[in-house]
């Protein structure tokens, strides 16, 4: 999972991804995946298992939020490679 | 008084006689069979025979007997091998024409010589007296009717004459018809039958007729278990010998004709203590709830006043059919059960709450979840009973209709994690409320298509599990159905995805997800002008769901099917056939309609019942909005653009540009494509300045294959504004007399002109109307005003 390249992230006291003229704010409980993601992790099986990690939670639940996550900032996501639920 | 002759049995006589056939007339006591022979053969000196306890009561000899006609009465009671013997004699006998009445069917012992020798068959149909013999009888008894009485008397009696002659006897001094002259009627006609009939009826077949009388239809087996006679099929074929009292139906079935249940009733509730009726009421109930007959166990039941296994009877069945719980199917009962009834339970508190949610009565539905999150809380409740009530409360917060899928995904992730952990077993619910698809099924999924690749990457694996016999092939499917929808996927990789899923679906699946990925399938086929490829996968899957058995999906899968037709150019009246088959919405709506009410808006704006049309989408607004229906509101804010357009009204472009923005979105390409002709117009009528807030490459895409799909189909719901039919004065006189009914050949001898002619301007008629034949050109003349009924010209 990656963002799109034309958005950009503000952060400061809150926390902001940006779209051209578009912008949404990044929740408190979405910071830890804005984290993993800034750290340079793009690969979605460690995503889920560095989130299980710093959560102390199964995969199945950071999987949940993940998918969440995309809910709710997929405009701002890159497109996911179809391979990655085909395979190939 | 004088004997009213029926014209169907002396014409049957009068064959007979011709041809020196034997007759044998079966019709019930009381139908006229021995007054028509006693007047037919009055001049004829007929020898009259007569049975009794199983024999003839004269045997004479044929020496001594010069006439040529020998009537037989009450064959029905004939058993004795003598005497049998003695009527083929007669049947074989030269000379001799032998007339056989019997209150029962012909005879076992003449079967041979029923088709031997042509017997001549007068039925109880052809003894019944029509308007103009009910008017004679009256008149000759010199009893007034009324001329507005004749049909109702007629209809009501059915031409039986002892029935006519209780109406006779309670109309008399002029006493008009009406409902209480029927009713006594028809207590007469109970207490006549009871008074000389029953008399003499085998007692085994009164205890088998009283038993069965309330009920429409019986089996052996089921009127062995009410009688508790093992040899109901003896008792059958006694009734079928010596009277005419049952009906033999389809698959096994028999019912007790409908003149006659009414006196079984009756005499039931005279002989019967109120607690054998209740015994019998709960013995059938009983019954169809060991065959699963749902809907009638609960109605004896009810008769039964058996309200404790009403509810049983309802828990057992949203826990058999856990998917939908026939909940509307048995709303009556729901809505009939006592609140402190439906408190004790789980099952039915969970029922309640999803019956008023496809019912479009969100707050009641939050009012029943309430009480089984109560019930749930409640620590004085049974440990087993919380928890099934726990697992019910998970089923409904991912199910329930008017929630919507927001804060679906925390939801599922606590239900997984509760299933993980053996708290609950979640029942199975529908993931594609029986339509064909998954993103638009029981719950609309369509945010989801915005990053469908990612999500399923993530989900795919636990929405699996937690879908159980949904989840085989529903990533696969539904990623085809996002892919197929945004026009992302090219289209040999979704009809590669859509079989792949269809074929996990078929192997421990579900045949609901097969119908989803065959429904993605036929609309790829569709936009690629594939119609035979559409056709083919329809008829292969309608042929599945017969042979699987899979009743509830033929609403929908019919609905699908008439919208396929719609690109097929189907010239028959199937679209209002199938108008006239979908519930009145105003009458009765359920969220489970959906799918058939926006294929019968298409119906409606095809046959041009524009006002109608409108009416019904403007209903289905209120519910697509407030259930989150967000897919189904942009088609059918496309289907409203496209009425609004044909009526001439302006706001068609607020409707469009609303639903263009909505699918903009989500990259919604299709659901505007397969619109084709019927919205291609409206799309060439958008002016650049109404395009300013709509992405330009999406609607170039839209607009594009739009076109594509109006080429392939021109017939789509098409639209011929009348004033562009323009008829030359010949060509309209031409198609007010093919509208009038009148042959070719009238219509050259009136308008003189030859054959040739006349076949020239068929065609240009045709053409202009944008029709292939006669009945076509009919149907749309009227439709578009050109002509009134009667083949009148406008103007």
């Amino acid at each position: 999972m990656r963002w799109r390249i034309e958005t950009e992230i503000i952060r400061g006291d809150e926390a902001w991804v940006c779209m051209g003229a578009k912008k949404k704010k990044i929740e408190e409980a979405d910071k830890i995946i804005l984290d993993l993601m800034e750290s340079g992790i793009t690969d979605d099986d460690e995503l889920i298992g560095k989130l299980s990690e710093r959560l102390g939670v199964d995969e199945v639940d950071s999987a949940f939020r993940l998918a969440q996550f995309v809910v709710d900032y997929g405009e701002y996501l890159a497109e996911g490679a179809k391979s990655a639920v085909f395979g190939g | 008084m004088s004997y009213i002759k029926v014209p169907a049995v002396f014409e049957k006589l009068k064959k007979a006689e011709e041809f020196f056939s034997p007759v044998i007339m079966t019709a019930a006591s009381g139908w006229g069979k021995t007054a028509a022979v006693e007047y037919y053969y009055r001049r004829k000196n007929p020898l009259v025979l007569r049975c009794a306890g199983g024999n003839l009561t004269d045997r004479p000899s044929l020496d001594s007997f010069r006439g040529s006609i020998v009537i037989i009465e009450d064959m029905q009671w004939l058993s004795e091998d003598a005497s049998i013997r003695y009527v083929r004699e007669l049947l074989h006998e030269n000379g001799l024409q032998v007339v056989m009445l019997t209150r029962g069917a012909v005879p076992k012992f003449l079967a041979a010589e029923y088709m031997d020798l042509g017997f001549v068959r007068i039925r109880e149909a052809d003894f019944a007296l029509g308007e103009k013999e009910v008017v004679a009888l009256f008149r000759d008894r010199e009893v007034e009717l009324h001329p507005d009485d004749v049909e109702p008397v007629t209809r009501v009696s059915r031409g039986y004459i002892r029935a006519l002659h209780a109406f006779m006897s309670r109309m008399e001094g002029g006493i008009r018809y009406s409902e209480d002259i029927r009713a006594a009627v028809r207590q007469d006609l109970f207490r006549m039958w009871d008074g000389y009939l029953s008399e003499n009826w085998m007692e085994d077949f009164v205890r088998f007729a009283l038993c069965v009388c309330r009920y429409d239809e019986f089996t052996i087996e089921m009127a062995e278990y009410l009688t508790g006679n093992n040899n109901i099929s003896k008792v059958i074929e006694y009734c079928q010998d010596v009277m005419n009292q049952l009906e033999v139906k389809n698959g096994g079935l028999y019912s007790i004709r409908w003149e006659m249940r009414g006196y079984y009733v009756w005499k039931q509730e005279l002989m019967w203590s109120k607690e054998e009726i209740t015994e019998n009421y709960l013995k059938a109930a009983d019954y169809y709830e060991r065959k699963d007959d749902v809907a009638n166990a609960l109605l004896y039941y009810r008769k039964a006043g058996a309200m404790r296994r009403i509810k049983e009877l309802l828990v057992k069945n949203a826990r058999k059919h856990p998917g939908t719980g026939h909940f509307i199917e048995t709303r009556e009962y729901y809505f009939e059960m006592p609140r402190e009834e439906m408190l004790l339970s789980p099952v039915l508190m969970c029922g309640m709450s999803m019956l008023c949610s496809l019912l479009i009565m969100p707050e009641r539905s939050e009012e029943w979840y309430h009480e089984l999150d109560r019930f749930q809380k409640d620590p004085s409740n049974r440990r087993e009973r919380r928890r099934e009530a726990k697992a019910l409360l998970a089923y409904l917060d991912i199910a329930l209709p008017h929630r919507g899928i927001k804060g679906i995904l925390l939801i599922m992730k606590n239900v997984f994690a509760m299933i993980q952990a053996g708290d609950i077993i979640l029942p199975e619910f529908c993931a594609t409320g029986n339509t064909p698809s998954i993103m638009n099924g029981g719950l609309d999924f369509s945010e989801w298509s915005k990053s469908d690749t990612q999500i399923a990457r993530f989900m795919g694996k636990s929405l699996s599990l937690l879908l159980a016999g949904f989840g085989k092939g529903l990533v696969t499917i539904a990623l085809a159905e996002s892919g197929f929808e945004k026009g992302t996927m090219p289209a040999y990789e979704v009809l590669t995805r859509c079989a792949d899923g269809y074929d996990a679906a078929s192997h421990g699946g579900k045949i609901e997800m097969c119908l989803v990925s065959a429904g993605i399938q036929i609309r790829q086929h569709l936009v690629e002008g594939q119609y035979p490829s559409a056709k083919r996968v329809y008829d292969s899957i309608a042929e599945k769901i017969e042979k699987e058995g899979a009743d509830r999906l033929l609403p929908n899968l019919k609905a699908f099917g008439i919208w396929l037709s719609l690109y097929g150019n189907a010239g028959d009246d199937r679209f209002r056939k199938y108008i006239d088959s979908v519930p009145d919405a105003r009458v009765f709506f359920c969220v489970l309609d959906r799918y058939r009410q926006m294929m019968k808006i298409r119906c409606l704006i095809h046959d041009e019942r524009l006002e109608e049309a409108l009416d019904l989408a403007s209903f289905l607004t209120g519910y697509l909005e407030s259930y989150e229906r967000h897919f189904m509101w942009m088609e059918h804010e496309i289907l409203k653009a496209i009425i609004l357009y044909r009526l001439g009204d302006a706001h068609w472009k607020k409707h469009l540009l609303d639903a263009l923005n909505k699918a903009s979105e989500y990259h919604f390409v299709r659901l505007i494509s397969l619109e084709g002709a019927a919205v291609l117009p409206l799309l060439k009528g958008l002016e650049k300045a109404d395009l300013a807030d709509i992405d330009g490459a999406f609607f170039k895409q839209v607009y594009e294959e739009t076109l594509a799909v109006a080429t392939n189909y021109p017939e789509y719901m098409k639209y011929i504004p009348k004033e562009t039919v323009t008829l030359t004065s010949r060509e309209a006189e031409v198609l007010a007399m093919l509208c009038a009914g009148q042959s070719t050949e009238e219509i050259c001898d009136a308008l003189k002109i030859s054959y040739d002619g006349l076949k020239k301007h068929n065609r240009n008629i045709y053409k202009k109307l944008g029709v292939k034949n006669r009945a076509d050109a009919e149907r749309k003349a009227l439709q578009l005003g050109l002509v009134h009924r009667g083949g009148h010209r406008e103007g």
